[in-house]
């Protein structure tokens, strides 16, 4: 085939660059060519991508409270038993120590955890938090002892980890020791992520597919959380890393010295954790693979055989015989060992695995929990995330399958063809076609010949990997952890009745498994290309999503009991030490974003076509594949060198491959132009699509930004609610140990409650068991704003022990539409459950929710009036400013609008409020919508604990007018419908004010509102705190109703 | 469906994506006529229906045009042509001037007559297509193009819906050859043409609408402000009505980019003039060349004396001042100008004659009093044009230049400043253009995230209720 050529080889060889590592490696089919490289690996990711992986291992060190992790404190006890005696502990007799446990208990677990340690009196998050809101102390020390079964592994790392630990100041700084031992896995974790990628750039030759798989593998949670935890698992995978990389560039040969190391970094990666044996299969194939291709002499093969086997054995002897002697089998795994005490052969392990479903195992294992589980809580992301992955590497992987197939039949067709000498007619045959192509000379034509028999050798879209027996390797590797997991699997059920594999132990394997996902979407050129970069974008966008749910959403939440937003950070800072709080975090993230720009602006975007593939979109056009061999051919001019030695350079390459006479000067240098001239403007179309996909970018973050930050400070987006947020957060810092009751309801709450007119004690004079009273009540308040309302203030923390509920009729009477609610609240200062909540108990919930989503996608613009306001006001006109009545609420949240007011204003305003609520009134029927509310209110104080109370507020005798006597009958059929079904204590103080206390008959001004302030602490919400029970509502009325006003 | 509106968001990306996955022209084509008629529905689909049935007229005459006729035929159907579409275009946009102009005039001289007027709705955009169907017309009567034989292709230059609204107005020699040629996905262009719109959004958004806070209370009742306030008001309006329309035209022409057409700049920094004249060759650019090339030559330009020169600019401004609105404000501010361009040849005449004052004019001093004086005249001269009406506008003017006490500016003078900075900078971009390898030097991400703070500003600093484009009346 070769042969007519006229002599390309020797040209190519030329003018090829110096050969890589990846090139220069044995076998592959690029037979003495090296590869097209479309583009070199980006090395700024030897930098990027440990430093995400570090930033993000500190994150989760500053959200995953110590012990948090899986099995942390048995790995804790480990080093601590080190620290201690100075020798590993034996497993079945050890067990944790006292000094240790003590410490154990004091911190907060998870509720998997307590099944070990809740018998010595350690106790959940959320009771943690409760007790630590409350002052008591969070848990006491039981008796007891617990087992070290981790006392199963070997101790390698544990040595390693006893002098850090020492040195974070051991049991007595635990959180300090925690804190230093995972970062040191994070930074093992980090390097690991170096010799991987080191290996994907050796192993791949497409450098942009190098890159895609190397960012996928670092970007992939759950290879991060494996090592952001004290535990043996870190150090076990970046030897176990070393090991594989070391096999997988093998060079022509194997040499002694890679033998050596070989067996040495899989043996050391089996001291550190016993399921690295899974490499011995994965390390004897590469080692034959590699005496296959090389064609080794029986000598060298024996010898460098004798070198790998020895040094395993060197490093793993002196365990697996102590083992064997110990435990009766090379490993001390705790189910086998348990299960060879009891008796259980072979036979019982085949029937175990006979009753296990071994395709739902390998699934969850491999395809879909291998995405992430964080902590002892085992969060896991969604199913729909989790389908996205699974599909992702089972597409990946059917590609892989199908280049096996295509490049296995592509070889059957080469050689067939070069039986028949089919290349030597070649050159005519495209002489006389191909009429209709845009170039067309002679050259032309003979160019495309010399790029058709590259591409038919598979230089170019042919295997991304630089050897067939790359892909089987990794294959194998992956093959030899599942099976590995699959023992642990029958033994663990077989030993304890049910499996207890989790699927990080095969977390070595995960990187070479992508590597196998994506370059097998890599195959061919141009689109099929793009198909990889489409693969790795769903890859990392799921990372993503699923990684920020989890760690910065549930896992945060869920650590501080619920609590949202800063206040998470500042209960999950307390459990840390003091390096990694609220300020590391904050630096971490920012540093993650800049390193994620950097990444993009380096790497642009995956969906970019590559040089070579450029414009091969119909891979089969000629005329295309002409273009991408000139291209080629310019990167070996900017190799050769500059200027008209470069257009010589040229000459001579297309002299040398075509027929010499054709191939002119002229001809060459306006083919080189041109084609550097379709390359400068492609570089300008890359940048421009860039720039269009990073503005898109930025400014999809600086709404993200915006809406997080209108979220987490309500007094921008919802001034009143913000400032009685703020205001109640100072009251509760003053009391915090007093029980908290809070008024919720319109403006006439707002105004008509004075907590500072407690009948009980002066607020200088309080104890803590006195209430804290404060009117959280919003003006224009519906029961949906109300519902609301408490659960905002639940959700930042805020728990009272009583909740005073207003009932305002006329709300009852009409059914509100969306728009009604935007003058009550803000949809962008909502989090998506608290839209979800209200958007439930709304006629339309669709379009609250559409709101919403539009309020979360712009922020910016929807709160541009308040953003101003707050941030630099005096853009809007005065009319449209805030009310100046947000400026007159007092530090208990009372809104005190008027001393007093005339008699010919009050009149005014009755009148006008006549107009507006006298036909309503006369003719009121309960409607759903808010009766759905106040329930939903109700509920929701159930079930945080709340006591609801629910009160009638006064109104003058004028106003009472107004109701017909059907309507208040349908009231008072309500009210004792709701008292009787919701078992809810309401209060009717219609007649508690006098009638010239009111503003406008509904309305209190402040001797009305002092009066029944007083009233309602001193007769109802009092004895209620004191257990008494307090006069039923009808008792209340008639006896107000007899009383002379 | 405003460009500023969510609904055209949509609706673009929508037309867009639709757009650029068809391989063929013509479909191409056909899918861009239904979607702007589609567009133009959005307001009125009677009105769609009437801009439709007037196009395929212009269609119709156009190919009337082009056969092979004897020259006077010709001419009657170009004459004809014109008639009918001026005809048109005064029906719908005067009829109801004109009455209440004849009524006023009678009841001047004491005949009071009421005239049952109907209430003509007349279709946004009139002036525009009407105008970009007569230069159809002109031009396939003089040779200078062919007909258009596929009524598609003419259907879009009509009603292409970037510019159908309120220009620039295209001409067909321009336009018409873009339709048919074949237009690959370029990023470069998409990238040019969300760059020029939302430099379009911007000016629309943060500064226009913003702007009109500071002149509209004034416009509304002048004799309640102060002068400074007024003052305020007046260069406030000069802003607003730049900021407005170039701000449109700029999402018209990087909307037309986004499609693969290029529109011809209609705004080249027109407050950085020094004089009337240059004032008239920046700012909207498509009508003065157009009022040059189908009035002011036909009418015999500057070839004949001063004098018939003067009654051409004045004719020509005065029809242009016309064809902003139906009203003698508009009249008035069209006359001034008419005028101001005379005054402006007289003293380019007197200069020319003198070298010492030429050269005191062409010095650093004497090229900031022009461009001072020429801001202040035109100015000026918007009050008319902005003023609902004459009483209005005398006592606009009377309280600038008679100083009194008043109502203050509604918001504070330093944030009238910034956006003027805003503009000022925007001015000096476009006079000294920045190279396009200094450009080039900017790295990527800062001018995707440059992108993103323009839209985000913009966003911020929208007014309440976005206000309809001020050309749209026109």
């Amino acid at each position: 085939m070769r042969s007519t050529m006229n002599g390309s080889d020797e040209s190519r060889k030329r003018f090829d660059k110096p050969r890589s590592v990846a090139s220069s490696m044995a076998g592959g089919s690029s037979g003495a060519d090296g590869p097209i490289r479309a583009r070199e690996f980006d090395r700024s990711l030897f930098f990027i991508l440990p430093a995400l992986v570090l930033l993000r291992g500190i994150v989760v060190l500053c959200i995953l409270p110590p012990l948090g992790a899986w099995d942390e404190d048995q790995h804790i006890a480990y080093v601590d038993h080190i620290n201690r005696t100075g020798r590993a502990p034996e497993l079945g007799r050890a067990v944790l120590a006292d000094s240790l446990v003590d410490r154990i208990v004091e911190l907060p677990h998870a509720r998997q955890q307590l099944i070990q340690v809740g018998r010595l009196g350690a106790i959940d998050y959320r009771s943690y938090w409760e007790k630590r809101e409350r002052g008591d102390k969070p848990s006491e020390r039981k008796p007891g002892t617990i087992e070290l079964y981790e006392a199963q592994h070997g101790s390698f790392y544990y040595f390693l980890s006893a002098p850090l630990y020492r040195l974070a100041g051991g049991a007595d700084s635990l959180k300090n020791a925690v804190g230093l031992l995972r970062f040191v896995d994070v930074l093992l974790t980090a390097a690991s992520i170096v010799v991987i990628a080191w290996g994907v750039k050796s192993v791949v030759r497409d450098g942009r597919v190098a890159s895609w798989i190397a960012i996928v593998a670092a970007l992939q949670p759950m290879f991060l959380l494996n090592g952001a935890r004290v535990a043996n698992d870190a150090l076990g995978v970046f030897l176990a890393s070393i090991a594989i990389v070391l096999c997988l560039t093998i060079p022509r040969s194997p040499t002694l010295v890679r033998c050596l190391l070989i067996g040495i970094f899989m043996g050391l990666a089996v001291r550190a954790k016993a399921i690295h044996w899974a490499l011995l299969p994965f390390v004897s194939f590469a080692f034959v693979a590699a005496i296959y291709r090389s064609r080794a002499g029986f000598k060298s093969t024996l010898i460098c055989g004798f070198v790998l086997s020895a040094a395993i054995v060197a490093t793993t002897g002196d365990e697996v015989a102590s083992n064997l002697r110990r435990f009766g089998g090379p490993t001390a795994m705790q189910e086998a060992v348990v299960n060879r005490a009891a008796g259980r052969g072979i036979g019982d392990q085949i029937a175990t695995a006979r009753s296990i479903d071994w395709l739902k195992v390998i699934e969850n294992h491999w395809f879909r929990d291998n995405l992430l589980i964080a902590g002892w809580e085992y969060y896991q992301p969604g199913p729909r995330i989790k389908r996205i992955y699974e599909w992702s590497l089972l597409l990946g992987l059917a590609c892989r399958l199908a280049a096996i197939v295509a490049n296995g039949s592509a070889a059957g067709r080469r050689r067939r063809a070069e039986k028949r000498g089919r290349d030597s007619s070649r050159n005519s045959e495209i002489m006389r076609s191909d009429e209709t192509q845009p170039i067309e000379s002679n050259i032309n034509k003979v160019a495309c010949n010399q790029f058709d028999s590259k591409l038919d050798r598979g230089d170019i879209g042919g295997s991304i990997l630089v050897s067939k027996h790359v892909p089987l390797a990794c294959f194998i590797l992956v093959l030899s952890y599942m099976l590995a997991l699959a023992y642990h699997t029958v033994q663990s059920k077989l030993a304890w009745g049910r499996s207890t594999t989790n699927v990080w132990y095969g977390a070595a394997a995960i990187p070479w498994l992508l590597l196998l996902v994506v370059s097998g979407a890599a195959i061919g050129v141009g689109s099929a290309r793009r198909f990889a970069g489409l693969i790795s974008a769903a890859l990392v966008a799921t990372f993503a999503v699923a990684e920020s749910t989890i760690i910065l959403g549930w896992m945060s939440i869920g650590y501080s009991a619920g609590a949202r937003g800063v206040e998470s950070f500042r209960r999950l800072a307390e459990l840390q030490p003091a390096w990694l709080g609220f300020p590391t975090f904050c630096c971490a993230i920012s540093l993650i974003l800049i390193l994620y720009s950097v990444m993009i602006l380096r790497f642009q975007s995956p969906f970019e076509r590559d040089r070579s593939g450029d414009e091969s979109d119909s891979s089969d056009s000629k005329a295309n594949r002409i273009n991408i061999y000139y291209k080629h051919m310019r990167f070996r001019f900017h190799s050769a060198g500059r200027g008209r030695e470069r257009i010589d350079s040229r000459r001579v390459e297309l002299g040398d491959s075509a027929n010499p006479g054709a191939a002119s000067n002229v001809q060459s240098y306006i083919i080189a132009t041109d084609s550097m001239n379709r390359d400068r403007r492609g570089d300008r179309v890359r940048r421009d699509r860039f720039i269009l996909a990073f503005g898109a970018f930025a400014f999809m973050l600086i709404q993200a930004i915006a809406g997080v930050w209108l979220r987490e400070d309500p007094r921008i987006a919802d001034r009143e609610f913000g400032i009685k947020l703020e205001l109640l957060r100072a009251r509760i810092a003053e009391r915090p140990r007093s029980p908290l009751v809070v008024a919720l309801g319109t403006s006439r709450m707002a105004t008509g409650f004075d907590p500072a007119a407690t009948p009980l004690r002066s607020e200088s004079n309080f104890n803590d068991r006195d209430p804290l009273f404060f009117n959280a009540s919003l003006v224009g308040s519906c029961p949906e704003v109300m519902n609301l309302t408490l659960a905002r203030l639940l959700a930042r923390g805020i728990h009272p022990e009583i909740a005073v509920i207003e009932f305002w009729p006329p709300f009852f009477g009409y059914e509100r539409g969306v728009r009604d609610y935007l003058d009550q609240t803000n949809p962008g200062a909502l989090t998506y459950r608290q839209a979800r909540t209200t958007a439930r108990l709304l006629r339309k919930p669709e379009r609250f929710m559409k709101l919403w989503y539009q309020y979360q996608a712009v922020p910016l613009y929807y709160n541009r009036y308040s953003i101003l306001e707050s941030v630099w006001p005096g853009w809007f006109p005065p009319p449209d400013r805030p009310e100046l009545r947000l400026r007159s609420i007092a530090a208990t949240g009372w809104w005190k609008p008027h001393d007093s007011v005339d008699p010919a204003e009050a009149r005014r305003l009755t009148d006008q409020y006549k107009l507006k609520y006298e036909k309503e009134l006369s003719s009121l029927s309960i409607k759903p919508q808010s009766d759905r509310a106040l329930r939903e209110i109700i509920a929701q104080c159930r079930k945080n604990k709340i006591r609801p109370l629910i009160v009638y507020l006064p109104e003058g005798r004028e106003f009472q007018g107004w109701y017909s006597s059907a309507s208040r009958s349908a009231i008072e059929r309500y009210l004792d419908d709701l008292e009787a079904t919701e078992r809810v204590e309401i209060v009717d103080a219609r007649d508690w004010a006098a009638d010239e206390t009111f503003l406008d008959g509904h309305h209190l001004l402040p001797p009305g509102a002092r009066m029944f302030s007083q009233r309602l602490i001193g007769e109802i919400v009092t004895p209620i705190l004191a257990g008494s029970p307090i006069p039923r509502r009808g008792a209340l009325a008639r006896r107000d109703r007899d009383r002379p006003r | 469906m405003s460009f500023c509106s969510q609904s055209f968001l949509v609706f673009v990306v929508v037309v867009l994506a639709a757009y650029w996955s068809i391989a063929s022209t013509r479909i191409r084509t056909i899918l861009l006529v239904v979607a702007s008629f589609w567009f133009y529905a959005s307001w009125n689909v009677r009105l769609a229906a009437i801009v439709l049935g007037w196009s395929t007229l212009d269609f119709a005459l156009g190919l009337a045009l082009d056969a092979p006729h004897r020259g006077r035929a010709k001419r009657g159907v170009l004459i004809g042509g014109i008639v009918l579409n001026l005809g048109l275009l005064g029906y719908f946009k005067y009829t109801g001037f004109l009455i209440d102009s004849i009524a006023g005039a009678l009841a001047a001289i004491g005949l009071e007559r009421s005239f049952a007027t109907a209430s003509v709705l007349a279709p946004i955009g009139i002036s525009f297509f009407t105008f970009e169907a007569i230069n159809y017309l002109v031009d396939v009567h003089k040779g200078k193009i062919r007909a258009e034989r596929n009524i598609f292709s003419f259907l879009l230059f009509i009603s292409f819906f970037p510019h159908l609204i309120a220009g620039p107005i295209v001409r067909a020699g321009d336009f018409i050859p873009q339709i048919g040629r074949y237009k690959r996905r370029d990023w470069s262009r998409i990238r040019l043409g969300c760059e020029i719109f939302l430099i379009g959004l911007f000016k629309k958004l943060a500064i226009a609408d913003r702007m009109a806070t500071f002149a509209d209370p004034a416009f509304a009742s002048p004799d309640r402000f102060g002068s400074k306030a007024l003052w305020i008001a007046a260069i406030a309006y000069a802003v607003q009505i730049y900021c407005d329309f170039s701000g449109y035209t700029d999402m018209a022409i990087g909307c037309a980019h986004l499609f693969g057409f290029k529109l011809k700049p209609n705004f080249n920094a027109p407050y950085a003039s020094l004089s009337i004249a240059e004032f008239w060759r920046r700012w909207h650019i498509s009508l003065s060349t157009w009022l040059r090339d189908y009035l002011f030559i036909p009418l015999g330009g500057s070839r004949g004396s001063f004098f018939k020169t003067a009654r051409n600019l004045t004719i020509t401004m005065t029809l242009g001042g016309l064809w902003h609105g139906a009203s003698w404000t508009f009249v008035v501010w069209g006359v001034v100008h008419g005028l101001l361009l005379v005054a402006h040849r007289g003293v380019r005449a007197f200069r020319s004659r003198f070298v010492g004052i030429d050269r005191a004019f062409a010095s650093l001093p004497g090229i900031v009093l022009c461009w001072l004086l020429t801001i202040l005249t035109l100015t000026i001269t918007w009050i008319p044009f902005r003023a609902p009406s004459f009483s209005n506008a005398i006592g606009f003017l009377g309280g600038m230049f008679v100083p009194r006490a008043g109502r203050g500016v509604p918001l504070p003078v330093d944030r009238f400043a910034i956006l003027l900075a805003f503009v000022l900078i925007e001015h000096a971009f476009r006079v000294w253009k920045p190279r396009r390898a200094t450009v080039d030097r900017i790295p990527a991400a800062a001018v995707g995230f440059g992108y993103a703070a323009l839209l985000s500003i913009a966003l911020l600093l929208a007014p309440s209720e976005t206000k309809a484009f001020i050309y749209f009346q026109f």
